[in-house]
This record gives structure tokens, sequence and C-alpha cells, in this order.
């Protein structure tokens, strides 16, 4: 069974203007499923569509999504918040500039005590500063104290979406939407970071839901994979699948510009820029 | 963070240097003649000669200028030609009530702008948002002497709601004995709560018009700081985690949104502390330096008036750097920007 | 993203822009642009309301006298007519003076740099140090009262906080690229402050001197109302206002109110449209 469910997602604008058609997809239990396109595609406002995090004047006018069976979202009206948390493109932008790493964290666990509903309320008792301390050791940071000390800014943009990645398996999700996580950092750090969702995903046996515009990323990371362009899924399927029999026209543009020697009767089209 | 400290030390040093210079340059070396502005315009040759005389003004002007200099760096302000009294002595005596009103009017002023930047920063883009714009645009449209001119029509002459503009405290009260100078916390200190009630109630229609009429700046701001932080990825982020409303906008939104408010607290000082504050200490009778300046004015006592411009000066130049430490010590972005 | 027709985007950006597209706006407009006419037309058909003694005085508004009189028994609405063209003019008088001299003080600040630039922000430092109003009151009060003498002090005022804005602009423009082509081609320094940078850095100041226009009428308004701007019994708002306090405090609020309101939607008004350009052009 699968763990997320989404049907017909159609995403406006005020004015009307489309961004997101008919969009339906899964992602199971352990399963990273990725979405990749070009900007504009669509892809983002996906996720955020997903956690209700829709920027002012643009709005979900069809579909519905399930996650683990209950149904949280129904056309333009959110009817729970899923038991899914977030990691966005620069990190360094998503945290609060004006607190410590710490006091975030400690917000975020207090906030998560006080909402628990789940039998484990019991276990999560003690030091917040300690298990703060905890979280960060566990996503791989050598030196906690001191990172809990720093503000945003002081940080690495790697360092922060460690942090990020933190909060987010701190709510205990059953599923993590991750737009772009890696857009922007260093090589290597990138591949620390895809390191570091791979191996929370198989400690936890959460589903990921990956967005990025780099096909390298998405065969690295996903075992399916949703092509989308101008507002559509061009096709999903198996990366495997995608890869090697791509079915779409686009697809096969797309990989051609990602692999390092395109194919020039595909890309010389000149309708398509960027 | 010592070198920005110095430098920041060294700029105001130079500012209030520059503020005695200008001040000098304008009052003496303006094509004005200050001897007969100040004996008056139907004065004889002789009673201008003797004022000339008098005040130095028939030396050269580099003497005058090392004379002015020597007596600002002994805080010497100079005699008053009306009174004939230091102005400094005279400053200071009326500098307590100037304190009472304009501080209770910036509180005023910053409390009222941070509530309706917030308020119109949440219903952003919706009536709410609209009413607080046309607040704005009216508050700041408003010559101060003519709303406190209404104020006093409708609400004391009329309605009654506040007491007679008449100085600090209504007829039939003492002042409380000298602590602060401030009437309201010295009577609370002497015990006396019908005095400070009073007191209270005598400050408050000025304070609020000078308050009112500085917010919109505090205003605009607030709204679109607390706009782009309610906007912001940080936000979001805590949208993600389903965070209260509540939590999200004073966490994420005001907390990044009372930064720039510290900046432009100096300007509005500015506005409540001499530009507004001349005018409504005239019209309440409120016995504070603004109403020494318009006295000064209306008597042409150059004198006193440059003591009360290089004292006002001086002070504005003290509040802005004091603002800016906070500001570096408020927001930690700014420490380590300058201290590497 | 498809090719785009460029042509078609920037007639479709120049239109939206003409286009008012904001209520407040036109209201500004329809607001202003009536106390301007009436403050043209009035005094040209009815007279400017000078003569003393020429109806009762105090008399409450009523429809010959939309205002009332005043004191000296002076028609109060052709009073506020005729002050209309001298604060309106005066307020877009010290606008453009404002913009001209500030912006070009800090576009040459900005393109000249060290030295100079370090002066001049001194400068702007020391003037800036002072509240407007009180900046303005002592230089009037030392050249002598007088509403020209007021009208420069206003413009003083302003200015520094026009060199600053001009300034952080041109600091931005100075870096751009058509710029070192500029001095690459062998431009002298003023040419391109004056020829490049100016031109170029020149939509915010000018956004900002319609704040000014605002700002100046209140603050000459204010100067007058103290004594030191235009005298009685020459109409002017603040001055009207500044000898109408006695009559007020005596019960007729006709004379001072009147005169305030003015200020208020004329000031409004300049506030509204300097709002709206600055949404339009940014």
């Amino acid at each position: 069974m699968s763990l997320l469910t989404v049907r017909g997602l159609s995403i406006q604008t005020r004015t009307g203007v489309s961004l997101v058609r008919d969009l339906s997809l899964d992602v199971g239990a352990g399963e990273v499923v990725g979405i990749v396109g070009e900007s504009g595609s669509g892809k983002t406002m996906t996720a955020l569509s997903l956690l209700g995090l829709l920027p002012d004047g643009v709005h979900v006018s069809a579909g519905e999504a399930e996650l683990e069976g209950r149904r949280f979202l129904d056309g333009p009206r959110m009817l729970a918040r899923p038991n899914a948390t977030m990691i966005f493109q620069n990190p360094t932008a998503a945290l609060n500039p004006t607190m410590r790493i710490g006091a975030q964290l400690v917000r975020l666990l207090r906030f998560l005590d006080r909402s628990g509903t789940d039998g484990s309320a019991g276990r999560r008792r003690g030091d917040v500063r300690e298990r703060a301390a905890a979280l960060v050791s566990s996503v791989g940071i050598a030196d906690p104290a001191a990172v809990l000390g720093r503000y945003p800014h002081q940080l690495s943009g790697g360092m922060n979406q460690r942090v990020m990645i933190a909060m987010a398996i701190a709510a205990r999700p059953s599923l993590l939407v991750a737009d772009e996580p890696t857009t922007g950092l260093d090589v290597t750090v990138q591949a620390q970071i895809l390191d570091l969702i791979r191996a929370t995903v198989a400690q936890h046996g959460i589903g990921v839901l990956f967005v990025s515009h780099d096909m390298g990323v998405i065969a690295q990371m996903c075992q399916r994979v949703a092509v989308m362009y101008d507002g559509e899924v061009r096709e999903f399927a198996a990366v495997d699948d995608i890869y090697h029999r791509p079915g779409d026209a686009y697809t096969r543009e797309l990989l051609a510009s990602a692999s390092d020697h395109p194919r020039p009767e595909e890309v010389a089209d000149g309708t398509r820029a960027g | 963070m010592l070198r920005t400290t110095g430098k920041r030390a060294g700029v105001a040093l130079v500012s209030i240097l520059g503020v005695a210079v200008l001040t000098f340059f304008i009052t003496q070396l303006l094509p004005g003649d200050p001897a007969r502005i100040a004996a008056g315009q139907y004065a004889s040759e002789e009673q201008v000669a003797d004022v000339r005389a008098k005040y130095g003004l028939d030396q050269s002007v580099p003497a005058q200028f090392a004379q002015y200099m020597g007596d600002f760096f002994r805080m010497d302000l100079g005699t008053s030609i009306r009174t004939d009294q230091p102005v400094r002595d005279e400053l200071t005596s009326r500098l307590p009530a100037t304190l009472e009103l304009g501080l209770t009017a910036l509180l005023i002023a910053v409390l009222l702008g941070v509530g309706l930047g917030v308020t119109a920063a949440v219903h952003r883009y919706r009536i709410g948002d609209r009413l607080v714009q046309v607040f704005v645009v009216l508050a700041s449209a408003t010559a101060v002497f003519w709303i406190a001119l209404v104020a006093i029509t409708t609400l004391v002459n009329g309605w009654g709601i506040f007491t007679s503009p008449t100085g600090r405290l209504p007829r039939g009260f003492a002042p409380p004995e000298h602590v602060t100078g401030l009437y309201v916390v010295d009577a609370l200190l002497a015990g006396d709560p019908a005095t400070a009630g009073a007191a209270l109630r005598t400050l408050l229609l000025p304070a609020l018009l000078l308050g009112v009429l500085a917010s919109p700046s505090i205003v605009k701001i607030v709204r679109s700081a607390t706009i782009r932080a309610l906007e912001s990825d940080f936000a979001r982020t805590s949208r993600s985690f389903g965070y209260p409303a509540r939590s999200i906008l004073f966490q994420d939104g005001l907390r990044n949104s009372l930064l720039p408010v510290i900046t432009n607290v100096g300007l509005v000082a500015g506005f409540v502390l001499a530009g507004g504050d001349v005018i409504i200490e005239q019209l309440f009778a409120w016995p504070g330096i603004g109403g020494y300046a318009y006295s000064s004015l209306q008597e042409n006592d150059l004198f006193a008036l440059r003591g009360y411009v290089i004292a006002i000066g001086v002070a504005y130049v003290l509040i802005n750097t004091v603002l800016e430490f906070v500001y570096g010590w408020v927001d930690p972005r700014v420490n380590l920007a300058e201290g590497s | 993203m498809a090719v785009v027709d460029a042509g078609a985007a920037l007639r479709g950006n120049l239109v939206s822009r003409l286009r008012v597209g904001n209520p407040a706006a036109v209201v500004a407009f329809a607001v202003l642009g009536t106390i301007l006419t009436l403050g043209i037309v009035v005094p040209f058909v009815a007279g400017s309301g000078d003569v003393a003694q020429e109806y009762d005085g105090l008399l409450p508004p009523s429809f010959d006298h939309p205002f009332g009189t005043d004191r000296f028994g002076r028609d109060v609405f052709l009073r506020c007519m005729a002050a209309a063209r001298i604060d309106i003019a005066l307020g877009l008088a010290v606008a453009v003076a404002v913009l001209l001299v500030g912006s070009l003080i800090g576009a040459v600040s900005a393109t000249f740099g060290r030295g100079v630039d370090a002066v001049v922000m001194r400068a702007t430092d020391v003037l800036l140090a002072f509240p407007g109003v009180v900046l303005a009151l002592v230089i009037t009060a030392s050249l002598g009262k007088n509403p020209w003498y007021a009208a420069i002090a206003v413009v003083i005022a302003f200015i520094p906080l026009l060199v600053r804005l001009a300034r952080s602009k041109a600091l931005e423009v100075r870096s751009a690229d058509y710029i070192a082509a500029a001095r690459l081609s062998g431009a002298s320094t003023w040419q391109i402050a004056t020829r490049h940078v100016l031109p170029n850095s020149f939509k915010y100041p000018f956004v900002q001197s319609t704040l000014v226009a605002s700002w100046a009428i209140l603050d000459f308004a204010a100067l007058s109302f103290l004594g030191v701007g235009v005298q009685p019994p020459d109409a002017e708002w603040g001055a009207m206002i500044a000898e109408g306090v006695g009559d007020n405090l005596l019960g007729s609020w006709w004379p001072s109110f009147f005169p305030g309101l003015m200020i208020l939607l004329t000031a409004a008004s300049f506030q509204v449209i300097g709002d709206w350009l600055d949404r339009r052009l940014r």
C-alpha cells in the first residue's frame, strides 16, 4: 500500500493562471520518489501544496491527497495537517536569522511536546537542550554545543541543511518533502546531504518526495520519478525505465541536457532556452 | 567590535563639533545682523552698537569664533538677551518637563506604530491594512499646530475630556518634591497619587498629539518589515511544522521587524523632542525647552535660540549614536559583518 | 520558456504604468487639482479677501461665506484660496530645488568617491543632526523673518535627505557595466556623474521629492505659524492659523480650522501621489 497518494491535483493563481494540472503520483513507505523538471514546471508548487504552504494568491483548485490512508487535502481545503515535514532550497534563509540554532530547536521540541498525541510523549521527557544536542549530533554534526550557540548566518549552507533535516526528523514524520535540498551547495557537501537523506530513510523507514531540477541527483536518490513540464506530469515511472527507455520527447531532451553528450537534433530546436 | 566602537564614537565627536561650527556659521555669519535682530526692529543705531559690544559681535570673526568654541568646550551656551541668565541653566531647569512630555510621546508613538504596523501586516492587502494606510497618510499630513488647536477646542473646551492646557498641573495642585523632575514619577515617589493622576491627565493630551503624529514612520517600517518576515522562508519553515499563528507572528514576524524600528526611533525622537515639541509646548503652556525656544524666537533672543539649537543638535547626535550601539547589540548580523 | 515578443511586453508595461488604476491616487489628483484650480481662479474672480472690514467680523460659515469670516471681517474661503497658490507653489518649488541640488550632489559624491564623498557625507551627518524644522527655524531666525528665507531654510533642511538617497542609488548605478564602458571610452568623472550616473539614479530621488513637497508644505506652514515665514496680513495657511489661535480659544473655530484642513488635504494628496509613483516606477 502506498504511503502518499495524490490524485488529480491542480494549482492555480488567483487570476486563474494554471500552474499545475491534474497531477497524480504516489510514494511508498521507505521509498524516495522524485519530481524532476525545469524551473516554472510546477514541481515546487506541488511540494508546497501538500503541506499547505502555497504563497498568497496561489491555491489548490482541484484534486485530493491521502497520507497513510487518511485524506488530508480535498480541493482547496486542507482537511488536516499531514504528518509530513519539509526541507527547503537555501537552508540558511529557511532558519530564523535572529534566533540561535539551539533556540530554534528548543522552540520546535517544546511545540512538539505540547502537541504530541502519540504514545511516545513519556519518552520525550528530559532536558530539551540535551535532546536538541542529541538531535544535532544524529545528523552528523561533530560539535553540537558549538552549533547550537550559533546563528544561521554563522554556519555554512550544508550545516544549516543538516540542522533543517534534524528538525524535520524530530517531528517524526511519515513523509519528508525535500525541495531542491542540495541546490546551491558545494558538490562534496551535496553528496554528504544526499547520503544523510538516504540514511534517514533507511533508519526511519519514511517516504520522501524529492524535488529537483537535476536529473543526475534524481537518478542517485530515487526509485521512481515523475517528469514535469509546464504544470503537467509527462511521465511517472521507475528511474531505470526513464533513464534507459524514456517514453516522452521532453524526458529525452531533459536526459540529453543532463548528460555529457547531448544529442544535437533534440536540443537545437531553439524554442526552449535555459 | 572595539574598532567599530571607536569609529562610531569618532563619528559622533566629529558630528558634535560640526553642530557647533554649523550653528556658529548660521547665527553669526549669514547675511542677517544678529545685533540688529536682537536689539529689535525699532532700536536706534546706538542701541544696536551697545548690543554688538555687549555680546562681542564687534570683534573680528576669527576672534568671535575662538571665543565661541572656547565657551562651547566649557559647556557655556552664552547668556540670554531676554532674561540675562545663562542659557545652559535655563535649558537644564526646563529639561525635565520636556523629557516627561517627549518620552511619553515617544512611548505612545512606538506602541501605536508597532501595533498598527503589525495589524496592517497581518491583514495585508485587505481592509484592515487599507484603514491603517489611511491613518498613515492623514497623520503624516496633519499640521501639529492645527490638530492641537482642534483638540483643545473639542476635547478640552467642548467635551471636557482633558484638563485645560495650562502647564504641567491643573490649578490647585502643587508640584511634587523634585527627585527625577518628571511630575508623574515624583508624585508617585512622594506617595501622592492624586497629584500623579492630575499630572498624567494634563500630560496625556499633548503627549498623545505628539505621539500620534510621530507614529506614521514607525507604522510604515513595522508594516513592511513584518510583511517581509511573515512571507520569508523562515516563516514558511515555521508553518511547515504547524506552529500556531501567534508564535509565528511573535517569534518570526515581530522579532525581525523590531530591529528597523530602533534606527527609526532617532528620527521620531527628533520630532517629539524638538520639531513638534516647540509648537506643542507653546500651545499647552508647557514649561519645557521647546516653549523656551518659542519665546526666544518671539523676542528675537538669538543667543538663547542658538543655545537651544546646539543642545538639540548634540542630544540628537548622542541619541543616534546610542541607537547605533543598541542596534549592533540586538542584531547578531550587524556585529558579525562589521567585526570581521 | 517560449520566446516572448519583447516589444509587446514593453508596450504592455508602459500602458500599465500610465494607467492610474489606483482609486486613492485618482482622489489625490482630483483634490490637488481642485485646490490648485480654485487657488488660481477664485482670486481672479472674487479677489483675494485681503480687504479688512469688508464684512462683519467672525461670521460663522454660511452660504455667503463658506468658511466664515475672520476677526478683521475678511472672507476665510477667499484667503484660503489665495494662500493655496503660495503654499502649493512653494511646496513644488522646494521639492524641485531639493531634488535638483540633492541628486546632483549625491551623484557627484558617489561618482568621485574618496575625499569628495567623505566631505559630503560628514556635511550631511552634521545637517542631519538637526531635526528639519529646528534647522529651518534657526536659519530663518538668523536671516530675518521673511518668507523667502523660510523657503530657503526648508530647502536646506531637506537637501541632506535627498543627498543620502541619491548617493546610495548612484552607488548602485556606478558599479554597472555601462559605467565601466563609459570610463573605458575616456569619459571624465564629471561627465560620468552628470551624463550617466545622475540620469540613471534619478528615479528614486524623484519619487522621494513628491513626499518632500508634502513635508515642505507642513514645515513652511509651521515656520509661518511660528512667525518667521509669511507675515500677516499676507494669506498663508500656517500664518492664518496663527492669527486664528486667539479666536479659536474663544469659540470661533473657523478662521483657524479651514486653513489647517487645506494643509491636510494638500499634504495628504502629495503623500498619496508619492506612494503611487513609488509603486508605479519601481
